[in-house]
Protein backbone atom coordinates (compact mmCIF):
# COMPACT_ATOMS: atom_id res chain seq x y z
CA UNK A 1 0.00 0.00 0.00
CA UNK A 2 1.48 3.34 -1.04
CA UNK A 3 2.00 5.25 2.22
CA UNK A 4 1.11 8.63 0.72
CA UNK A 5 -2.32 7.96 -0.67
CA UNK A 6 -6.04 7.71 -0.14
CA UNK A 7 -7.51 4.26 -0.49
CA UNK A 8 -11.00 4.23 -2.00
CA UNK A 9 -13.08 1.71 -0.04
CA UNK A 10 -16.38 2.59 -1.71
CA UNK A 11 -16.56 4.91 -4.72
CA UNK A 12 -19.91 6.61 -4.09
CA UNK A 13 -22.33 7.30 -6.91
CA UNK A 14 -20.18 9.32 -9.28
CA UNK A 15 -16.90 10.52 -7.85
CA UNK A 16 -14.15 11.98 -10.04
CA UNK A 17 -10.87 13.87 -9.72
CA UNK A 18 -11.30 17.50 -10.77
CA UNK A 19 -8.87 20.38 -10.87
CA UNK A 20 -9.58 23.77 -12.41
CA UNK A 21 -9.96 22.29 -15.89
CA UNK A 22 -8.12 21.43 -19.08
CA UNK A 23 -7.60 24.63 -21.04
CA UNK A 24 -5.68 25.29 -24.21
CA UNK A 25 -6.78 22.27 -26.28
CA UNK A 26 -10.39 23.03 -27.10
CA UNK A 27 -9.64 23.57 -30.79
CA UNK A 28 -8.68 19.89 -30.92
CA UNK A 29 -12.05 18.98 -29.44
CA UNK A 30 -10.69 18.40 -25.94
CA UNK A 31 -13.31 19.41 -23.33
CA UNK A 32 -12.40 21.61 -20.37
CA UNK A 33 -14.23 19.61 -17.66
CA UNK A 34 -13.28 20.84 -14.17
CA UNK A 35 -15.55 21.55 -11.18
CA UNK A 36 -19.31 21.87 -11.49
CA UNK A 37 -19.43 24.19 -8.47
CA UNK A 38 -16.40 26.44 -8.67
CA UNK A 39 -17.19 28.30 -5.45
CA UNK A 40 -17.02 25.16 -3.32
CA UNK A 41 -13.97 23.94 -5.24
CA UNK A 42 -12.01 27.17 -4.64
CA UNK A 43 -13.02 27.37 -0.97
CA UNK A 44 -11.98 23.78 -0.26
CA UNK A 45 -8.52 24.34 -1.78
CA UNK A 46 -8.15 27.64 0.07
CA UNK A 47 -8.92 26.02 3.41
CA UNK A 48 -6.10 23.49 2.99
CA UNK A 49 -3.59 26.04 1.74
CA UNK A 50 -3.47 24.66 -1.81
CA UNK A 51 -2.98 26.68 -4.96
CA UNK A 52 -6.06 27.36 -7.03
CA UNK A 53 -5.42 24.56 -9.55
CA UNK A 54 -5.08 21.64 -7.14
CA UNK A 55 -6.94 18.44 -7.91
CA UNK A 56 -9.79 17.64 -5.55
CA UNK A 57 -12.21 14.76 -5.20
CA UNK A 58 -15.58 15.82 -6.58
CA UNK A 59 -18.49 13.78 -5.28
CA UNK A 60 -22.05 13.73 -6.56
CA UNK A 61 -25.25 12.84 -4.69
CA UNK A 62 -23.73 9.92 -2.77
CA UNK A 63 -20.16 10.29 -1.56
CA UNK A 64 -17.38 7.72 -1.23
CA UNK A 65 -15.78 5.93 1.67
CA UNK A 66 -12.10 6.75 1.93
CA UNK A 67 -9.19 5.58 4.03
CA UNK A 68 -6.27 7.93 4.52
CA UNK A 69 -3.02 5.96 4.42
CA UNK A 70 -1.24 9.05 5.72
CA UNK A 71 -2.09 11.99 7.98
CA UNK A 72 -3.43 15.01 6.14
CA UNK A 73 -5.20 18.32 6.48
CA UNK A 74 -8.41 18.14 4.49
CA UNK A 75 -11.46 20.29 3.88
CA UNK A 76 -14.91 19.52 2.53
CA UNK A 77 -17.00 22.25 0.93
CA UNK A 78 -20.27 21.98 -0.92
CA UNK A 79 -23.33 19.89 -0.40
CA UNK A 80 -23.63 18.22 3.01
CA UNK A 81 -23.32 14.48 2.36
CA UNK A 82 -23.47 13.49 6.02
CA UNK A 83 -19.80 12.63 6.35
CA UNK A 84 -18.98 10.34 9.28
CA UNK A 85 -15.63 9.67 10.91
CA UNK A 86 -15.05 7.76 14.15
CA UNK A 87 -18.84 7.25 14.19
CA UNK A 88 -19.32 11.00 14.57
CA UNK A 89 -20.55 13.68 12.13
CA UNK A 90 -17.49 15.04 10.33
CA UNK A 91 -17.26 18.85 10.01
CA UNK A 92 -17.41 20.80 6.74
CA UNK A 93 -16.29 24.29 5.69
CA UNK A 94 -13.07 24.24 7.75
CA UNK A 95 -9.64 22.58 7.61
CA UNK A 96 -9.47 19.33 9.58
CA UNK A 97 -6.44 17.31 10.55
CA UNK A 98 -6.93 13.56 10.12
CA UNK A 99 -4.41 10.96 11.34
CA UNK A 100 -2.98 8.10 9.29
CA UNK A 101 -5.49 5.27 9.01
CA UNK A 102 -8.49 7.59 9.31
CA UNK A 103 -11.69 6.41 7.62
CA UNK A 104 -14.14 8.94 6.24
CA UNK A 105 -17.52 7.76 5.05
CA UNK A 106 -19.97 9.92 3.10
CA UNK A 107 -23.67 9.29 2.69
CA UNK A 108 -26.32 10.93 0.55
CA UNK A 109 -26.53 14.66 -0.10
CA UNK A 110 -29.11 16.41 2.04
CA UNK A 111 -29.33 19.49 -0.18
CA UNK A 112 -27.56 20.18 -3.42
CA UNK A 113 -25.68 17.58 -5.42
CA UNK A 114 -21.92 18.22 -5.38
CA UNK A 115 -19.16 18.53 -2.80
CA UNK A 116 -15.37 18.79 -2.93
CA UNK A 117 -12.74 17.18 -0.75
CA UNK A 118 -9.42 19.02 -0.88
CA UNK A 119 -6.22 17.62 0.61
CA UNK A 120 -3.23 19.69 1.67
CA UNK A 121 0.05 19.35 -0.20
CA UNK A 122 -1.42 20.17 -3.60
CA UNK A 123 -4.26 17.67 -3.73
CA UNK A 124 -4.42 14.44 -5.73
CA UNK A 125 -1.20 13.85 -7.64
CA UNK A 126 -2.37 11.39 -10.27
CA UNK A 127 -3.32 11.48 -13.92
CA UNK A 128 -2.18 14.73 -15.50
CA UNK A 129 -3.09 14.80 -19.19
CA UNK A 130 -2.63 17.84 -21.43
CA UNK A 131 -1.85 19.97 -18.40
CA UNK A 132 -4.77 19.01 -16.19
CA UNK A 133 -5.83 16.27 -13.79
CA UNK A 134 -9.52 16.85 -14.42
CA UNK A 135 -11.39 13.73 -15.42
CA UNK A 136 -13.27 14.09 -18.68
CA UNK A 137 -15.61 11.13 -18.57
CA UNK A 138 -17.10 11.54 -22.07
CA UNK A 139 -13.57 11.65 -23.55
CA UNK A 140 -12.10 9.10 -21.12
CA UNK A 141 -9.35 11.54 -20.29
CA UNK A 142 -7.20 11.71 -17.23
CA UNK A 143 -8.12 11.84 -13.61
CA UNK A 144 -7.97 8.17 -12.88
CA UNK A 145 -7.69 6.56 -16.33
CA UNK A 146 -10.54 8.73 -17.54
CA UNK A 147 -13.20 7.16 -15.36
CA UNK A 148 -15.02 7.68 -12.09
CA UNK A 149 -13.50 6.22 -8.93
CA UNK A 150 -13.85 2.51 -8.20
CA UNK A 151 -13.39 0.57 -4.98
CA UNK A 152 -9.73 -0.29 -4.59
CA UNK A 153 -8.40 2.85 -6.28
CA UNK A 154 -5.36 4.47 -4.70
CA UNK A 155 -5.19 8.24 -5.01
CA UNK A 156 -1.60 9.50 -4.66
CA UNK A 157 -0.89 12.49 -2.44
CA UNK A 158 2.27 14.45 -1.65
CA UNK A 159 3.74 15.37 1.73
CA UNK A 160 1.24 17.44 3.48
CA UNK A 161 1.31 18.71 6.94
CA UNK A 162 4.65 20.38 7.53
CA UNK A 163 3.31 23.88 6.94
CA UNK A 164 0.47 23.17 9.29
CA UNK A 165 2.52 22.17 12.32
CA UNK A 166 1.86 25.40 14.23
CA UNK A 167 -1.85 25.31 13.53
CA UNK A 168 -2.20 21.64 14.36
CA UNK A 169 -0.57 22.25 17.72
CA UNK A 170 -3.15 24.94 18.43
CA UNK A 171 -5.97 22.71 17.29
CA UNK A 172 -4.84 20.01 19.74
CA UNK A 173 -5.53 22.45 22.59
CA UNK A 174 -8.94 23.24 21.21
CA UNK A 175 -9.84 19.56 20.76
CA UNK A 176 -8.66 18.32 24.16
CA UNK A 177 -12.10 17.25 25.37
CA UNK A 178 -13.21 15.62 22.10
CA UNK A 179 -13.32 11.89 21.56
CA UNK A 180 -12.71 11.94 17.82
CA UNK A 181 -9.26 11.31 16.35
CA UNK A 182 -9.46 14.35 14.11
CA UNK A 183 -8.58 17.93 15.02
CA UNK A 184 -10.45 21.08 13.97
CA UNK A 185 -9.72 24.76 14.52
CA UNK A 186 -12.12 26.79 16.60
CA UNK A 187 -13.33 28.62 13.49
CA UNK A 188 -15.12 27.72 10.29
CA UNK A 189 -16.35 29.55 7.19
CA UNK A 190 -19.47 31.63 7.53
CA UNK A 191 -22.55 29.76 6.19
CA UNK A 192 -23.06 32.50 3.61
CA UNK A 193 -20.18 31.01 1.64
CA UNK A 194 -22.43 28.01 1.01
CA UNK A 195 -25.66 29.88 0.37
CA UNK A 196 -25.67 28.83 -3.29
CA UNK A 197 -26.06 25.16 -2.38
CA UNK A 198 -29.71 25.16 -1.52
CA UNK A 199 -32.29 27.60 -2.66
CA UNK A 200 -33.62 29.84 0.08
CA UNK A 201 -36.89 29.79 -1.79
CA UNK A 202 -38.14 27.69 -4.64
CA UNK A 203 -37.64 27.85 -7.51
CA UNK A 204 -33.94 28.74 -7.99
CA UNK A 205 -33.46 32.02 -9.79
CA UNK A 206 -30.67 31.86 -12.34
CA UNK A 207 -29.45 34.98 -14.13
CA UNK A 208 -28.71 34.74 -17.84
CA UNK A 209 -27.48 36.93 -20.68
CA UNK A 210 -28.97 36.81 -24.16
CA UNK A 211 -27.44 34.14 -26.35
CA UNK A 212 -26.28 34.66 -29.89
CA UNK A 213 -29.48 33.26 -31.44
CA UNK A 214 -31.80 34.97 -28.93
CA UNK A 215 -33.53 36.97 -31.68
CA UNK A 216 -34.40 33.82 -33.62
CA UNK A 217 -36.81 32.69 -30.92
CA UNK A 218 -40.45 33.77 -30.75
CA UNK A 219 -40.89 36.88 -28.62
CA UNK A 220 -43.61 35.40 -26.44
CA UNK A 221 -41.64 32.32 -25.45
CA UNK A 222 -38.55 34.46 -24.91
CA UNK A 223 -40.39 36.80 -22.60
CA UNK A 224 -41.89 33.92 -20.67
CA UNK A 225 -38.45 32.41 -20.33
CA UNK A 226 -37.08 35.41 -18.47
CA UNK A 227 -40.00 36.91 -16.58
CA UNK A 228 -40.15 34.04 -14.15
CA UNK A 229 -43.67 33.09 -15.17
CA UNK A 230 -42.53 29.76 -16.44
CA UNK A 231 -40.28 27.50 -14.43
CA UNK A 232 -38.25 24.64 -15.81
CA UNK A 233 -37.68 21.35 -14.04
CA UNK A 234 -34.33 19.57 -14.00
CA UNK A 235 -34.75 16.19 -15.69
CA UNK A 236 -33.29 12.90 -14.38
CA UNK A 237 -30.89 12.49 -17.30
CA UNK A 238 -29.05 15.64 -16.22
CA UNK A 239 -25.38 15.11 -15.46
CA UNK A 240 -21.94 16.71 -15.70
CA UNK A 241 -22.33 17.07 -19.48
CA UNK A 242 -25.58 18.96 -19.39
CA UNK A 243 -28.76 19.66 -17.51
CA UNK A 244 -31.90 18.85 -19.48
CA UNK A 245 -34.85 21.01 -18.58
CA UNK A 246 -38.52 20.45 -19.17
CA UNK A 247 -41.16 23.13 -19.34
CA UNK A 248 -42.85 25.37 -21.84
CA UNK A 249 -41.22 24.70 -25.20
CA UNK A 250 -39.18 27.59 -26.55
CA UNK A 251 -40.13 28.10 -30.16
CA UNK A 252 -38.19 29.51 -33.06
CA UNK A 253 -39.88 32.32 -34.88
CA UNK A 254 -37.78 31.61 -37.93
CA UNK A 255 -35.44 28.88 -38.97
CA UNK A 256 -31.87 29.51 -39.97
CA UNK A 257 -29.45 26.66 -40.62
CA UNK A 258 -27.30 26.51 -37.55
CA UNK A 259 -23.53 26.43 -37.99
CA UNK A 260 -21.46 24.50 -35.47
CA UNK A 261 -19.60 26.86 -33.19
CA UNK A 262 -17.96 27.09 -29.78
CA UNK A 263 -20.07 26.67 -26.69
CA UNK A 264 -19.10 26.96 -23.03
CA UNK A 265 -20.18 26.10 -19.47
CA UNK A 266 -23.65 27.61 -19.00
CA UNK A 267 -24.63 27.88 -22.66
CA UNK A 268 -28.37 27.23 -22.99
CA UNK A 269 -29.13 25.45 -26.25
CA UNK A 270 -32.58 24.70 -27.59
CA UNK A 271 -32.91 21.56 -29.72
CA UNK A 272 -35.85 21.13 -32.13
CA UNK A 273 -38.17 19.81 -29.38
CA UNK A 274 -38.02 23.20 -27.67
CA UNK A 275 -36.81 21.86 -24.33
CA UNK A 276 -33.74 23.82 -23.23
CA UNK A 277 -30.46 22.11 -22.39
CA UNK A 278 -27.79 23.81 -20.30
CA UNK A 279 -24.24 22.74 -21.09
CA UNK A 280 -22.25 21.95 -17.97
CA UNK A 281 -18.66 21.11 -17.01
CA UNK A 282 -18.13 18.07 -19.29
CA UNK A 283 -19.77 19.67 -22.36
CA UNK A 284 -18.37 19.18 -25.84
CA UNK A 285 -16.35 22.06 -27.21
CA UNK A 286 -18.72 22.95 -30.04
CA UNK A 287 -22.45 22.69 -30.55
CA UNK A 288 -24.93 22.86 -33.37
CA UNK A 289 -28.14 23.93 -31.67
CA UNK A 290 -29.30 27.55 -31.44
CA UNK A 291 -28.18 29.28 -28.26
CA UNK A 292 -30.96 31.05 -26.43
CA UNK A 293 -29.04 32.37 -23.45
CA UNK A 294 -25.90 32.07 -21.35
CA UNK A 295 -25.95 31.48 -17.59
CA UNK A 296 -23.80 34.09 -15.82
CA UNK A 297 -20.62 32.73 -14.22
CA UNK A 298 -21.71 33.94 -10.80
CA UNK A 299 -24.79 31.67 -10.91
CA UNK A 300 -23.20 28.52 -12.33
CA UNK A 301 -22.48 27.11 -8.83
CA UNK A 302 -26.10 27.77 -7.79
CA UNK A 303 -27.32 26.02 -10.94
CA UNK A 304 -24.87 23.14 -10.56
CA UNK A 305 -26.27 22.34 -7.12
CA UNK A 306 -29.86 22.01 -8.38
CA UNK A 307 -31.19 18.47 -8.14
CA UNK A 308 -33.46 16.43 -10.36
CA UNK A 309 -37.02 17.63 -10.01
CA UNK A 310 -36.05 21.08 -8.75
CA UNK A 311 -37.47 24.07 -10.58
CA UNK A 312 -35.48 26.89 -12.11
CA UNK A 313 -36.62 30.30 -13.29
CA UNK A 314 -34.47 32.58 -15.36
CA UNK A 315 -33.90 36.29 -15.02
CA UNK A 316 -32.34 38.45 -17.72
CA UNK A 317 -29.25 40.52 -17.08
CA UNK A 318 -26.45 41.89 -19.22
CA UNK A 319 -22.73 41.30 -19.66
CA UNK A 320 -21.68 44.28 -17.54
CA UNK A 321 -23.78 43.24 -14.55
CA UNK A 322 -22.63 39.65 -14.96
CA UNK A 323 -18.99 40.73 -14.77
CA UNK A 324 -19.75 42.87 -11.71
CA UNK A 325 -21.33 39.90 -9.89
CA UNK A 326 -18.43 37.56 -10.67
CA UNK A 327 -15.85 40.19 -9.72
CA UNK A 328 -17.62 40.77 -6.40
CA UNK A 329 -17.33 37.12 -5.48
CA UNK A 330 -13.67 37.01 -6.52
CA UNK A 331 -12.92 40.08 -4.43
CA UNK A 332 -14.70 38.66 -1.39
CA UNK A 333 -12.74 35.43 -1.87
CA UNK A 334 -9.41 37.27 -2.06
CA UNK A 335 -10.29 39.21 1.08
CA UNK A 336 -11.15 35.97 2.87
CA UNK A 337 -7.82 34.52 1.79
CA UNK A 338 -5.93 37.57 3.08
CA UNK A 339 -7.72 37.43 6.43
CA UNK A 340 -7.10 33.73 6.93
CA UNK A 341 -3.40 34.05 6.10
CA UNK A 342 -2.90 37.31 8.07
CA UNK A 343 -4.41 35.75 11.15
CA UNK A 344 -2.28 32.64 10.62
CA UNK A 345 -5.32 30.44 10.41
CA UNK A 346 -4.03 28.84 7.21
CA UNK A 347 -0.49 28.80 5.85
CA UNK A 348 0.43 31.04 2.95
CA UNK A 349 -0.62 29.39 -0.33
CA UNK A 350 1.95 28.08 -2.80
CA UNK A 351 0.76 30.44 -5.49
CA UNK A 352 -2.37 32.22 -6.62
CA UNK B 1 -14.95 42.63 -48.77
CA UNK B 2 -15.69 40.33 -45.91
CA UNK B 3 -17.47 41.68 -42.89
CA UNK B 4 -17.69 40.34 -39.38
CA UNK B 5 -19.60 40.70 -36.14
CA UNK B 6 -18.05 40.30 -32.71
CA UNK B 7 -20.34 39.10 -29.95
CA UNK B 8 -19.75 37.79 -26.43
CA UNK B 9 -20.31 34.11 -25.69
CA UNK B 10 -19.77 34.57 -21.95
CA UNK B 11 -17.93 36.87 -19.54
CA UNK B 12 -14.65 35.38 -20.71
CA UNK B 13 -15.29 34.29 -24.28
CA UNK B 14 -15.97 36.29 -27.39
CA UNK B 15 -16.93 35.05 -30.85
CA UNK B 16 -16.03 36.52 -34.24
CA UNK B 17 -18.70 35.71 -36.83
CA UNK B 18 -17.66 36.15 -40.44
CA UNK B 19 -20.38 37.42 -42.73
CA UNK B 20 -19.53 36.06 -46.13
CA UNK B 21 -20.87 34.31 -49.17
CA UNK B 22 -17.65 32.42 -49.73
CA UNK B 23 -17.55 29.99 -46.84
CA UNK B 24 -14.34 28.20 -47.87
CA UNK B 25 -12.48 31.50 -48.06
CA UNK B 26 -13.92 32.45 -44.69
CA UNK B 27 -12.70 29.20 -43.17
CA UNK B 28 -9.20 29.76 -44.66
CA UNK B 29 -9.16 33.24 -43.13
CA UNK B 30 -10.09 31.77 -39.75
CA UNK B 31 -7.25 29.25 -40.02
CA UNK B 32 -4.78 32.03 -40.80
CA UNK B 33 -6.08 34.08 -37.90
CA UNK B 34 -5.64 31.17 -35.51
CA UNK B 35 -2.01 30.71 -36.56
CA UNK B 36 -1.45 34.41 -36.20
CA UNK B 37 -3.13 34.89 -32.79
CA UNK B 38 -1.41 31.83 -31.35
CA UNK B 39 1.91 33.55 -32.13
CA UNK B 40 0.97 37.06 -31.10
CA UNK B 41 -1.82 37.60 -28.63
CA UNK B 42 -3.01 39.94 -25.91
CA UNK B 43 -2.23 39.46 -22.19
CA UNK B 44 -4.87 37.12 -20.81
CA UNK B 45 -5.52 35.26 -24.08
CA UNK B 46 -6.12 31.57 -23.36
CA UNK B 47 -7.15 29.82 -26.57
CA UNK B 48 -9.40 29.98 -29.59
CA UNK B 49 -11.96 27.55 -30.93
CA UNK B 50 -12.96 27.68 -34.59
CA UNK B 51 -16.50 26.96 -35.71
CA UNK B 52 -18.09 27.12 -39.14
CA UNK B 53 -17.42 30.69 -40.24
CA UNK B 54 -16.77 31.70 -36.64
CA UNK B 55 -13.91 31.83 -34.18
CA UNK B 56 -14.29 31.98 -30.42
CA UNK B 57 -11.55 33.54 -28.29
CA UNK B 58 -11.31 32.55 -24.62
CA UNK B 59 -9.51 34.85 -22.20
CA UNK B 60 -8.81 35.30 -18.50
CA UNK B 61 -11.19 37.97 -17.25
CA UNK B 62 -8.98 39.17 -14.41
CA UNK B 63 -5.87 39.35 -16.57
CA UNK B 64 -7.65 41.40 -19.22
CA UNK B 65 -9.12 43.69 -16.53
CA UNK B 66 -5.56 44.45 -15.45
CA UNK B 67 -4.53 46.03 -18.77
CA UNK B 68 -3.11 49.46 -17.97
CA UNK B 69 -5.70 52.04 -18.92
CA UNK B 70 -4.00 55.30 -17.89
CA UNK B 71 -1.34 55.21 -20.57
CA UNK B 72 -3.64 53.70 -23.18
CA UNK B 73 -6.98 55.50 -23.20
CA UNK B 74 -8.10 53.23 -26.02
CA UNK B 75 -7.98 50.39 -23.53
CA UNK B 76 -10.66 51.90 -21.30
CA UNK B 77 -13.84 49.98 -20.99
CA UNK B 78 -15.04 46.56 -19.91
CA UNK B 79 -12.86 43.52 -20.62
CA UNK B 80 -15.23 42.65 -23.46
CA UNK B 81 -14.78 46.13 -24.97
CA UNK B 82 -11.00 46.06 -24.83
CA UNK B 83 -10.76 42.59 -26.34
CA UNK B 84 -13.26 43.60 -29.05
CA UNK B 85 -11.17 46.65 -29.95
CA UNK B 86 -7.97 44.61 -30.00
CA UNK B 87 -9.57 42.01 -32.27
CA UNK B 88 -11.21 44.62 -34.51
CA UNK B 89 -7.89 46.32 -35.13
CA UNK B 90 -6.18 43.04 -36.05
CA UNK B 91 -9.08 41.77 -38.15
CA UNK B 92 -9.28 44.99 -40.14
CA UNK B 93 -5.51 44.94 -40.74
CA UNK B 94 -5.53 41.32 -41.88
CA UNK B 95 -8.61 41.79 -44.05
CA UNK B 96 -6.93 44.72 -45.81
CA UNK B 97 -3.90 42.69 -46.62
CA UNK B 98 -3.73 40.11 -49.39
CA UNK B 99 -6.93 38.28 -50.18
CA UNK B 100 -5.16 34.95 -50.00
CA UNK B 101 -3.44 34.67 -46.68
CA UNK B 102 -0.02 33.24 -46.04
CA UNK B 103 -0.44 30.15 -44.02
CA UNK B 104 1.98 27.55 -42.87
CA UNK B 105 0.97 24.73 -45.17
CA UNK B 106 1.38 21.25 -43.76
CA UNK B 107 1.66 18.15 -45.90
CA UNK B 108 -1.59 16.53 -47.03
CA UNK B 109 -2.65 13.84 -44.58
CA UNK B 110 -3.51 10.58 -46.29
CA UNK B 111 -6.21 8.53 -44.59
CA UNK B 112 -6.65 4.93 -45.79
CA UNK B 113 -10.30 3.89 -45.75
CA UNK B 114 -12.01 0.56 -46.20
CA UNK B 115 -15.44 0.99 -47.74
CA UNK B 116 -16.64 -2.59 -47.32
CA UNK B 117 -20.13 -3.22 -46.01
CA UNK B 118 -18.84 -4.04 -42.53
CA UNK B 119 -16.82 -0.83 -42.26
CA UNK B 120 -19.29 1.36 -44.09
CA UNK B 121 -22.77 0.02 -43.34
CA UNK B 122 -24.50 3.06 -44.86
CA UNK B 123 -22.48 3.32 -48.08
CA UNK B 124 -24.77 1.12 -50.15
CA UNK B 125 -27.95 2.87 -48.94
CA UNK B 126 -26.54 6.33 -49.44
CA UNK B 127 -25.36 5.48 -52.96
CA UNK B 128 -28.81 4.16 -53.81
CA UNK B 129 -30.49 7.23 -52.31
CA UNK B 130 -28.35 9.48 -54.46
CA UNK B 131 -28.93 7.29 -57.51
CA UNK B 132 -25.48 5.89 -58.24
CA UNK B 133 -23.64 2.61 -57.80
CA UNK B 134 -21.57 2.07 -54.69
CA UNK B 135 -18.46 2.01 -56.89
CA UNK B 136 -19.24 5.46 -58.29
CA UNK B 137 -20.03 6.72 -54.83
CA UNK B 138 -16.72 5.52 -53.40
CA UNK B 139 -14.84 7.00 -56.35
CA UNK B 140 -16.46 10.38 -55.85
CA UNK B 141 -15.65 10.34 -52.13
CA UNK B 142 -12.01 9.42 -52.85
CA UNK B 143 -11.67 12.19 -55.44
CA UNK B 144 -12.47 14.94 -52.96
CA UNK B 145 -9.88 17.41 -51.71
CA UNK B 146 -10.81 17.87 -48.09
CA UNK B 147 -9.85 20.56 -45.59
CA UNK B 148 -10.32 20.40 -41.83
CA UNK B 149 -12.78 23.23 -41.20
CA UNK B 150 -12.96 22.70 -37.45
CA UNK B 151 -12.56 20.03 -34.77
CA UNK B 152 -15.27 19.43 -32.20
CA UNK B 153 -17.97 17.07 -30.94
CA UNK B 154 -15.27 14.62 -29.77
CA UNK B 155 -11.53 15.08 -29.18
CA UNK B 156 -9.94 14.89 -32.63
CA UNK B 157 -13.21 14.69 -34.62
CA UNK B 158 -12.58 16.65 -37.85
CA UNK B 159 -15.33 18.41 -39.78
CA UNK B 160 -14.07 18.18 -43.40
CA UNK B 161 -15.08 20.63 -46.09
CA UNK B 162 -14.77 19.62 -49.73
CA UNK B 163 -17.43 16.95 -50.07
CA UNK B 164 -18.69 16.72 -53.65
CA UNK B 165 -22.09 18.36 -54.07
CA UNK B 166 -23.57 15.17 -55.44
CA UNK B 167 -22.76 13.42 -52.17
CA UNK B 168 -24.78 15.77 -49.97
CA UNK B 169 -27.19 13.68 -47.91
CA UNK B 170 -29.00 14.44 -44.68
CA UNK B 171 -28.03 12.96 -41.33
CA UNK B 172 -29.58 9.67 -40.33
CA UNK B 173 -33.11 10.01 -38.98
CA UNK B 174 -32.22 7.74 -36.09
CA UNK B 175 -28.68 8.20 -34.81
CA UNK B 176 -26.75 5.03 -33.92
CA UNK B 177 -26.08 4.35 -30.26
CA UNK B 178 -22.57 3.14 -31.11
CA UNK B 179 -20.38 3.97 -34.06
CA UNK B 180 -17.03 2.15 -34.37
CA UNK B 181 -13.81 4.07 -33.75
CA UNK B 182 -12.28 5.17 -37.07
CA UNK B 183 -15.64 5.36 -38.82
CA UNK B 184 -15.60 7.69 -41.81
CA UNK B 185 -18.90 9.46 -42.24
CA UNK B 186 -20.78 12.01 -44.32
CA UNK B 187 -23.68 14.28 -43.45
CA UNK B 188 -24.96 17.36 -45.24
CA UNK B 189 -22.01 18.97 -46.97
CA UNK B 190 -19.23 17.58 -44.80
CA UNK B 191 -17.27 14.43 -44.17
CA UNK B 192 -16.09 13.43 -40.72
CA UNK B 193 -14.15 10.73 -38.90
CA UNK B 194 -15.06 9.38 -35.46
CA UNK B 195 -11.80 9.08 -33.47
CA UNK B 196 -13.40 6.86 -30.84
CA UNK B 197 -16.53 4.81 -30.65
CA UNK B 198 -19.45 7.01 -29.75
CA UNK B 199 -23.10 7.62 -30.57
CA UNK B 200 -23.36 9.06 -34.07
CA UNK B 201 -25.95 10.50 -36.40
CA UNK B 202 -23.85 10.71 -39.57
CA UNK B 203 -23.92 8.16 -42.40
CA UNK B 204 -21.08 5.69 -41.95
CA UNK B 205 -19.49 4.94 -45.31
CA UNK B 206 -16.14 3.42 -44.32
CA UNK B 207 -13.55 2.95 -41.61
CA UNK B 208 -9.91 3.84 -41.11
CA UNK B 209 -7.32 2.39 -38.75
CA UNK B 210 -5.50 5.72 -38.45
CA UNK B 211 -5.32 7.03 -34.88
CA UNK B 212 -6.85 10.48 -34.84
CA UNK B 213 -6.38 11.33 -31.21
CA UNK B 214 -3.68 10.44 -28.69
CA UNK B 215 -3.77 12.34 -25.41
CA UNK B 216 -0.10 11.77 -24.67
CA UNK B 217 1.03 13.66 -27.77
CA UNK B 218 1.34 17.41 -28.23
CA UNK B 219 -0.80 18.37 -30.01
CA UNK B 220 -2.99 15.38 -29.18
CA UNK B 221 -4.85 15.44 -32.47
CA UNK B 222 -3.45 14.09 -35.73
CA UNK B 223 -5.33 16.78 -37.63
CA UNK B 224 -5.39 20.53 -37.09
CA UNK B 225 -7.80 23.06 -38.49
CA UNK B 226 -6.69 24.01 -41.98
CA UNK B 227 -5.06 20.64 -42.73
CA UNK B 228 -5.76 18.98 -46.05
CA UNK B 229 -6.93 15.39 -46.06
CA UNK B 230 -6.95 12.82 -48.84
CA UNK B 231 -8.80 9.52 -48.53
CA UNK B 232 -7.09 6.48 -50.01
CA UNK B 233 -8.88 3.21 -50.63
CA UNK B 234 -7.65 0.38 -48.46
CA UNK B 235 -8.54 -3.28 -48.11
CA UNK B 236 -10.22 -4.63 -45.05
CA UNK B 237 -7.53 -5.05 -42.39
CA UNK B 238 -8.58 -4.68 -38.80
Amino acid sequence: MNPLSIHVKQPGLFTTIQDLGRVGWQRYGVPVSGPMDIYSYHLANLLVGNDSHSATIEMNLIGPELEFETEAVIAICGSDMQAIGDDLPFPLWRPVYVPAGFRLKFGAAIHGRTAYLAISGGGIQAGSVLGSRSTSIPSSLSGLAGRALLAGDLLPLSTQTKRWEGMIAQWRNHNVRKSSSWLTPSWFLHPLWGKHIQSSYQPRVIEVMKGNEWEQFAQQTRDQFITGEISYAIQPQSNRMGFRLSGNPILKSYSVPMKSQAVTYGTIQVPPDGQPMILMADRQTTGGYPRLAQVVMADLPHLAQARTGENIVFSLTNLTEAIVRWTKWKQAFRLLEKRLIWNQLIPRRHNG
Amino acid sequence: MRKYVISPLSEQAITIFLKTERSEAAQRFIHSFIQWIEQDHFPGYIECVPGMESLCIYYDLERVSEWPTESHPILKGSPHDVVTRWLTERLDNLLHQSTEHQRLVRPVVQVPVCYCSLCGPDAEDVAQWIGMTKREFVRLHLEGKYTVAMIGFLPGFPYLDGLAERLIVPRRITPRKQVAAGSVAIAENQSGIYPTHSPGGWNIIGRTSVILFNESLTPPSLLQVGDQVQFIEASHTE
